[in-house]
Parts: C-alpha cells; structure tokens; sequence
C-alpha cells in the first residue's frame, strides 16, 4: 500500500503514468477507506494465521490478498490519460484487464462500477482514489480462490446467515485456476496484462524499479500512515 | 438512544450507520460501509454536516447542499440511501439487517 502510495505521490512530478504488478507476502487483508477495521476484519484469526491487515486510500471493499495478482495504475490527473469522469476511468482501466484476460485466452467484461467478470462471474476486483494531483487505481486479479479462508479472516454482517453468504460468494467470485483449469502463475498473468494496458493506452510499457525517491517515500508513508493504528483503524 | 442499521443500497453497496439521537437531533453520525465517496476525506464533512440536524427534510436538504458545494461524488450509495438508513436506525434503536429492496 506504501508503494503505491509513493508512486502516486511521485506519478504528477515525473509525469511518468506507472503501472505495477505485485503480490502479497504475508497475506494481508485491506479494507476500504470508509469501513470499519473491527466490524470487517476477525482480526484475531489474522493473528493466528500471520495475515496482516491494513486500510486502503481507496473506498469499496474488505479484500482477502493471498494468491493473486495485484495491481497498481497511476497517472497525472492533467496527463487526461483517463477521463475525469470516474466511472469512464474504471471502464478504460479495468479495459486493459480485460485485453488481458483475452491475451489468456477468456473472454471477460467490466461490470461496473468496478469489477471485471468472466463467465458471469467475478474475477477481478478494483478501486480507485484521486489526491496528490494523479489517480491512482489498484485491483486484483484472483490466481486461485479458497472462500473457505477468505471467510475465516473476513467478518459477515450477519454470523447468522454466514453459510448461505459463503456459498453464494462462491457462485459468484471465480479464478484463474478454475476457468483456465489448470495453475496460473504469477508471471503468466502479469505477462498477459502488461499486453492489455499496452495495447489499452496504445503505449510501450518500460520495465523499471522503484526510484530512491519512491522507495524513501514509501518508506516515509509506511511509517506515517501504514503501519500506524491511528490510520488502520481510524474508522 | 443510539440506533444502528446495515443498510444494502439497492443497485449499490453496503452502508453501515450508526446514529446518536438526542430527541429528535442528530448528536452523533458514523458511515461506513464500502462504497466510494470522492474525495474520500468528504466522509468525515458529510458525517460532520448532519451533526445537530433535526429528523426531518432538513437531513436531505443539508446534504444534497454540501454535495453540490463540495463536489462530492458518491458512487453505491447516494443521498436517498443515507436518508433511508437514518431514518431506520431511528426507527430500529440496534442493530437491523436490511436488504433494502
């Protein structure tokens, strides 16, 4: 979350629009900026199974990250490689991952306001925020899924009707491994939508590292607003 | 009283609402949910606004108002909706599960 803090923050002086491609190690589970970290989060099976939890920039929903791929797309808001109307950007960046899904082969279409479904069902999950003069959108794209998991770590609104919620999110959440059915690796995905945002924005994506200043900066926002309590459970 | 309400928009997202009333005003405000407000901080302002408001017309009136003036874009809930889940909190006084259609 630091990192893409930091190129978000960096994106508007470069004026260099980023696209990353990461996962998680540990496990963590994020939640939207307007949710509350208690009422989403068992946070004490989190303990038990070495899962971080942490607060989004972004709003939407509570995420269990463990295998899949996650990404981050950040640009000047004055660059207007997106549109200033937010749902036109989510269309056109969750456009690249659908290019990307059709690089594997699937057929995949956005759901809006901000899913990506294939075969009716979801398979990528994204959110966006606006502030340091660029927009930043990250969303992940499920390798595998264990629902089973994802809700021993993720709290329901009501315990009482917890198994039928547990099966209907399997109806409607899906993964690489099961369309493709067969494993999916992390590079395979990331090679696929690299092509979709290229062939999206009409653009050649350069591999890069993090610059110093992204990575001191990363390390400043981790300190300052990350990893503290008054941040992550501030709502 | 306080009452409280998770509230499933129709069409939209997941709002929690948890509201103090002291008689018919509005003493104490929290939204959260997962839906996207844009600004983000916008929440804090819109939760703020309503502080001191009577139960009434005046709730949509205050916030359909801070909105225009603001900006603020609300997307999987909308101002209706967080009418409606007042009013239900106010009516329910703990916590209800609504599907909102």
């Amino acid at each position: 979350m630091a990192i893409d803090e930091a190129i978000a923050q960096t994106v508007s002086k470069t004026g260099k629009p980023t696209i990353r491609f990461y996962s998680w190690k540990p496990a963590a589970v994020s939640i939207g900026y307007f949710q509350g970290m208690k009422q989403e989060v068992n946070l004490e099976e989190c303990r038990n199974q070495k899962i971080d939890a942490v607060r989004r920039l972004t709003g939407g929903g509570a995420v269990f990250h463990e295998e899949e791929l996650t990404y981050s797309f950040s640009c000047p808001i004055e660059s207007r490689i997106v549109s200033d109307n937010i749902l036109e950007s989510y269309k056109k960046i969750c456009g690249a991952l659908v290019n990307g899904f059709s690089e594997m082969g699937l057929k995949a279409e956005f759901a809006p306001l901000n899913d990506v479904v294939a075969e009716g069902k979801k398979i990528s999950g994204n959110a966006q925020t606006r502030r340091f003069e660029a927009v930043l959108q990250h969303g992940t794209i499920l390798l595998k899924v264990d629902v089973e998991k994802m809700f021993s770590i993720l709290r329901v609104p009501d315990e009482k009707i917890k198994d039928k919620l547990v099966k209907s999110v399997k109806q409607r959440v899906t993964s690489l491994e099961q369309l493709l059915e067969r494993n999916v690796s992390f590079e395979e995905t990331a090679k696929a939508m690299k092509q979709g945002f290229e062939q999206e924005f009409e653009a050649k994506l350069v591999e890069g590292s993090l610059s110093e200043e992204e990575k001191q900066l990363a390390g400043k926002v981790k300190e300052e607003r990350f990893s503290k309590e008054e941040w992550n459970f501030k709502r | 009283m306080q009452g409280q309400v998770i509230y499933k928009v129709p069409g939209g997202k997941l709002l929690r609402v948890r509201v103090d009333f002291e008689e018919d005003i509005i003493a104490g405000l929290e939204l959260k949910g997962d839906f996207f407000a844009h600004p983000e901080e916008s929440i804090e302002l819109i939760e703020q606004s309503l502080i001191g408001a009577i139960i009434g017309p005046e709730i949509e009136e205050i916030l359909e108002t801070l909105i225009e003036e603001n900006q603020i874009e609300l997307y999987g809930v909308d101002v209706n909706s967080i009418v409606t889940a007042i009013h239900m909190a106010r009516e329910c006084g703990e916590t209800r599960w609504s599907s909102g259609s």
